[in-house]
């Protein structure tokens, strides 16, 4: 007795949208990563030069820059799986000595400053732990 | 937005909103399309923006869940919508 309509209707609640209690499968996921991947230049030669570009900074008077910059380059060169372990441990592990000790030094009387600080390093320490995860 | 790109958000939508916090992880994929698929959204997309709602209270109730029961499961939670949601912070800053 279904309309042309109401056929219509429930053929569309099949599909993926509509279906609100199923967990996304791992292939799902890999069909738009795949699609990002193909549209998507993986270089970590720009990466590796940020680095030392941004760790020469004057941290206190650039944080802004430093925070967003450093985290973009690690997101968008999808750092944790294209770095080798020595190159992970050289310039996340010993660089963050910068923005700790900054940290520390001005904390107390520039809240905003310090907050940007911790802010890169809680962020590295999550990227850095998420790269054990996959190890 | 691309019809792909929709349905891979739409997926990290699904799986944040739909877990288990203290009994399911958060699969490696939905962290990893987290990290590429943002910044190649438009930021004054609305489904972008409801997805940051989304997340931010996510991850309070992630912090709450480890904070009562602090297990592998709980911590591995806590620190993947952190993750994402500092790359989602950086998509609306950048």
């Amino acid at each position: 007795m279904c309309s042309i309509g109401t056929g219509y209707r429930i053929k569309e609640k099949r599909t993926f949208i509509a279906d609100e209690l199923r967990r996304p499968t791992q292939k799902e996921f890999e069909e738009g990563l795949e699609f990002l991947i193909a549209t998507n230049q993986i270089n970590k030669d720009p990466l590796l030069s940020c680095f030392d570009s941004l760790f020469s900074i004057n941290i206190t008077g650039c944080i802004f820059d430093y925070e967003s910059v450093y985290l973009k380059y690690l997101i968008e060169n999808r750092f944790v799986k294209h770095l080798t372990a020595d190159e992970v441990n050289d310039m996340l592990v010993a660089n963050l000595t910068k923005p700790i000790n900054a940290y520390s030094r001005i904390r107390d009387n520039e809240k905003i400053v310090g907050r940007s600080c911790w802010k890169v390093i809680n962020g590295a320490r999550h990227i850095f732990n998420s790269y054990l995860i996959r190890k | 937005m691309d019809v792909t790109l929709m349905r891979l958000a739409l997926c990290i939508d699904k799986e944040i909103s739909s877990i288990d916090l203290e009994k399911e992880t958060i699969s490696e994929v939905c962290v990893e399309s987290a990290l590429m698929l943002f910044d190649k959204l438009n930021k004054r997309d609305e489904k972008l923006v409801k997805l940051a709602n989304k997340l931010h209270l996510r991850c309070s109730e992630a912090k709450r869940v480890f904070n009562r029961n602090p297990t592998e499961i709980t911590e591995h939670n806590y620190n993947s919508l952190i993750l994402i949601g500092l790359t989602l912070e950086m998509t609306f800053l950048l």
